[in-house]
């Protein structure tokens, strides 16, 4: 069964470099696509969709909250973010919203099939950065708030959090750990979740996330 | 219990020194010699009548001191009385010089007889209003009328009433001798208790003004009533002429008593903070008052009634036992103040009425008046020590608000330190923001459309690599803005995560080895983008000339002239570099510049064929920044 799709970018370029990505192969399938917040909302209200391709700066609105709507509304969707730089600051953001992977505008934005297909298979992509942010939002103990985390880093994941912010691939760690490198895709989507779910206590996060805690 | 030993002690000390006082008198007048004799005396001989004439039998001898119009005179309800006292003494017993006589506590008026001869009047009957007070008569004996031998004088006490005459000590003597008697006994029975008496009414109306200030402070108005009442008493003893009727002003002024030991044990009490105060003030107003009424009573029927002011002594006996009973169970130095003067008080009173009523041979002179000396003095003493008390308090607390002023403002120092600090970085957040969103909508969309654009329609135009330079510029100046806190490893890690795809295109593989490092304070975003610079441009060169498979990335901590720092290494397996290239490329020397701009160690080895170093050691901490 093809992984029915639905793609939110106003910019028409990569809108189209996308959707040719995504027209050449076989089991990814667009069910729709909207290029400001108003149509998106409307084509995510109505459903039927297994991934959301979503850039963040829309003309008449912001991709975050649609974000949030699709992932409220949608719970077993995956959800890409489209982001020209991945800003550890909006990548987490739409990370919080409900995101479970995130796309860079770039020359290589048709391998974004690839990052499709391994977030359907219930991997997350990840950079060092983020990486890095995850570890000191989510590592018990680190910050000095009375307010306790819900859901803290297991050991294993801070050490996977770790060597991914030390800019290790998912290959290697995988090597180091002789674990399966999707078992690491896993893992990511799996903090990507607790930092959802730990988001709740929002006003943490976003002083945490904006730099202005600082956790150490 | 050590207490009620201390006050028996106390009381028996009382009686013993009125007694040696006594023992001490009497031996004086026996052993003088006879040119300083005095003969002194209260046994007189005593009959009364209604006119103004010397009587001439019904005589009856009685001592002085007991001296009452009950004691062997009729009462009588019709006109004045006329109470005559006999007193006879033997002229060869004196010294031959010129003689006095003097006599204590004459109450009432006096008209003086010397063998029949009037020799002195003090206050006329005429003028009945008046009672004669504490102050001593005294007058000389005119030689012309002495006899030889036996001596009569006889004295007419003024009464208006069938009570209230009285009489003390008489005393025949040598002028000077009688003289001082007389200068004393002024001073002690007479001045001294009034000026007492008047600065105790001074002081108490003081202290009533002091507790109209300070309401809560009931002790104030405790004390006040004790010292009002007290002058109102003590008033009879130096007046001259009352203000209203002598029988009503006498009244009154004898009823005081009770009153005053209302406001006084009231005050003693308070003072000692009775636990049961309220019970306490209760049953002593109405044994007061009973005893008041019982009085009221007696004086009517009976007119002698001072053996009922030992009511008033047992009351007092009673709460003081008390007080001190109560005060025993926590002591304080406090409470032994003001018991102390209580027990001396009762030991006066004692003494006065042991000396006025039950015969008892004590000072020549009341100590009673003397007793507000002692109250006032303890309630001072107590007073000073609870306004030092305040006074230390209130520095202590000045002290303690010192600190806990200074403490509050190093805090909100900190805090408003804190807050500058987060305005800081809000506004430099909010400012970065705005840029990220220029360079993001802006800048960066437009080049990523255009590579877009170049690539579908020319992909082997020059300006794709030129663009795709543009955006690779623009991720490392974005990603030195990143908050990274000093970690350059993560620094490394982006960016290894940025030009992998560039790297697998270009067939070359990392081997990376990473450590965690220390944090590089100094590592904020110009510094940050020196660094990336400086790596990047090492990555570039390895893709464009090194001819390599394989680039191997160490990073780890090393220590180089004795500063801790991280060093970072890029080694390549390729054809290394040509001496002339080195000194030829303009890169190595940007490279270097850069390094130095952050205090950092570039290094760089090539040979040919064994591939090419490049390294970079990054001071921990900035000596001088």
């Amino acid at each position: 069964m093809a992984i029915k799709a639905i793609i939110i970018e106003d910019n028409p370029t990569t809108m189209d470099v996308i959707c040719q990505s995504l027209e050449a192969t076989e089991d990814i399938e667009i069910l729709g696509t909207a290029a400001n917040a108003t149509l998106a909302r409307e084509l995510i209200g109505k459903g039927g969709f297994d991934i959301m391709l979503c850039d963040l700066g829309l003309p008449d609105g912001s991709g975050i909250d649609l974000i949030k709507y699709a992932s409220k509304l949608f719970p077993e969707a995956d959800i890409i973010v489209i982001t020209i730089f991945a800003e550890q600051s909006k990548v987490l953001g739409a990370i919080k919203a409900g995101a479970r992977g995130y796309l860079v505008k770039d020359e290589h934005l048709g391998s974004c099939v690839n990052a499709i297909r391994e977030t359907r298979a219930g991997g997350s992509s990840i950079s060092p950065l983020i990486a890095r942010q995850l570890l000191q939002q989510l590592q018990p103990n680190t910050n000095e708030l009375d307010d306790p985390l819900l859901e803290p880093l297991s050991s294993r994941e801070t050490d996977v959090l770790n060597l991914l912010a030390r800019g290790f691939t998912y290959a290697e760690i995988a090597g180091f750990l002789t674990l399966s490198e999707h078992t690491i895709r896993t893992y990511v989507r799996r903090i990507y979740h607790k930092l959802q779910v730990n988001s709740r206590s929002e006003a943490v996060f976003e002083a945490s996330s904006r730099g202005i805690i600082d956790f150490h | 219990m050590t207490f009620i030993r201390a006050f028996f002690a106390l009381i028996s000390f009382c009686f013993a020194a009125i007694f040696c006082g006594d023992l001490a008198y009497a031996q004086e007048a026996v052993t003088a010699p006879h040119s300083e004799r005095v003969i002194e005396s209260d046994q007189i001989e005593i009959a009364s009548t209604n006119i103004d004439a010397i009587p001439t039998n019904g005589w009856k001898q009685i001592h002085l001191r007991e001296l009452s119009a009950n004691n062997g005179v009729s009462p009588t309800t019709q006109g004045p009385v006329f109470v005559w006292v006999k007193f006879k003494f033997e002229r060869t017993l004196l010294s031959p010089d010129e003689l006095a006589f003097m006599m204590d506590v004459p109450r009432l008026g006096i008209k003086v007889y010397l063998n029949g001869n009037d020799i002195y009047e003090y206050y006329s009957i005429s003028n009945y209003q008046t009672n004669s007070w504490n102050s001593p008569i005294y007058f000389q004996l005119p030689s012309k009328f002495l006899n030889a031998q036996n001596n009569e004088i006889v004295m007419r006490m003024d009464a208006n009433s069938t009570y209230g005459i009285n009489g003390g000590l008489l005393r025949v003597g040598p002028s000077p001798i009688i003289a001082a008697h007389y200068d004393f006994m002024n001073l002690a029975d007479n001045l001294l208790p009034r000026s007492i008496t008047n600065i105790t009414l001074f002081l108490s109306f003081c202290l009533l003004l002091l507790w109209l200030a300070r309401r809560k402070d009931y002790e104030f108005l405790w004390l006040a009533m004790t010292g009002i009442f007290w002058s109102a008493r003590n008033w009879r003893y130096f007046i001259q002429t009352p203000p209203f009727d002598a029988k009503v002003f006498l009244t009154i002024s004898n009823l005081l008593i009770y009153l005053f030991l209302i406001a006084l044990l009231g005050f003693a009490g308070y003072f000692v903070k009775l636990s049961k105060f309220k019970q306490y003030i209760k049953i002593v107003a109405g044994a007061s008052i009973a005893s008041f009424l019982l009085h009221f009573i007696f004086q009517f029927t009976y007119g002698d009634v001072r053996s009922l002011y030992l009511l008033a002594l047992f009351i007092s006996l009673f709460s003081t036992l008390y007080i001190i009973q109560e005060s025993a169970k926590d002591p304080t130095l406090e409470r032994a103040l003001i018991i102390m003067p209580l027990l001396l008080l009762l030991g006066l009173s004692f003494h006065d009425i042991g000396v006025a009523v039950l015969g008892w041979k004590g000072l020549p002179f009341s100590l009673q008046p003397y007793g507000s000396i002692l109250l006032f003095l303890t309630f001072t003493f107590t007073l000073g020590g609870r306004i030092i008390h305040a006074f230390d308090n209130l520095e202590n607390m000045n002290a303690i608000l010192d600190t806990e002023v200074k403490a509050a403002t190093d805090k909100l120092k900190v805090s408003e330190k804190a807050q500058h600090k987060l305005e800081l970085s809000l506004a430099i957040e909010n400012e970065r923001e705005r840029l990220m969103r220029e360079i993001h909508d802006g800048i960066g969309s437009n080049l990523v459309t255009t590579l877009a654009i170049a690539q579908k329609q020319e992909a082997n135009s020059v300006a794709v690599p030129l663009l795709k330079r543009a955006i690779a510029d623009l991720r490392l100046a974005v990603d030195s803005l990143e908050p990274i806190q000093g970690e350059v490893v993560s620094l490394l890690g982006n960016l290894r995560h940025r030009i992998e795809p560039d790297m697998n295109e270009a067939g070359l593989k990392f081997v990376w080895r990473v450590e965690n490092t220390p944090r590089l304070e100094w590592l904020e975003a110009v510094n940050s983008l020196h660094v990336l610079r400086i790596l990047q441009e090492a990555f570039a060169n390895i893709i464009a000339h090194a001819n390599a498979t394989q680039i191997f990335v160490n990073c780890a901590t090393e220590v180089r002239n004795g500063r801790q720092g991280v060093l970072i290494q890029i080694r390549d397996d390729g054809k290394g570099m040509s001496d002339k290239r080195k000194t030829q490329g303009r890169g190595i020397a940007n490279m270097k510049a850069r390094a130095e701009a952050i205090s950092a160690i570039f290094e760089f080895t090539s040979k040919s064929k064994s591939g090419t170093t490049v390294s970079l050691w990054l001071p921990v901490s900035i000596l001088s920044h």
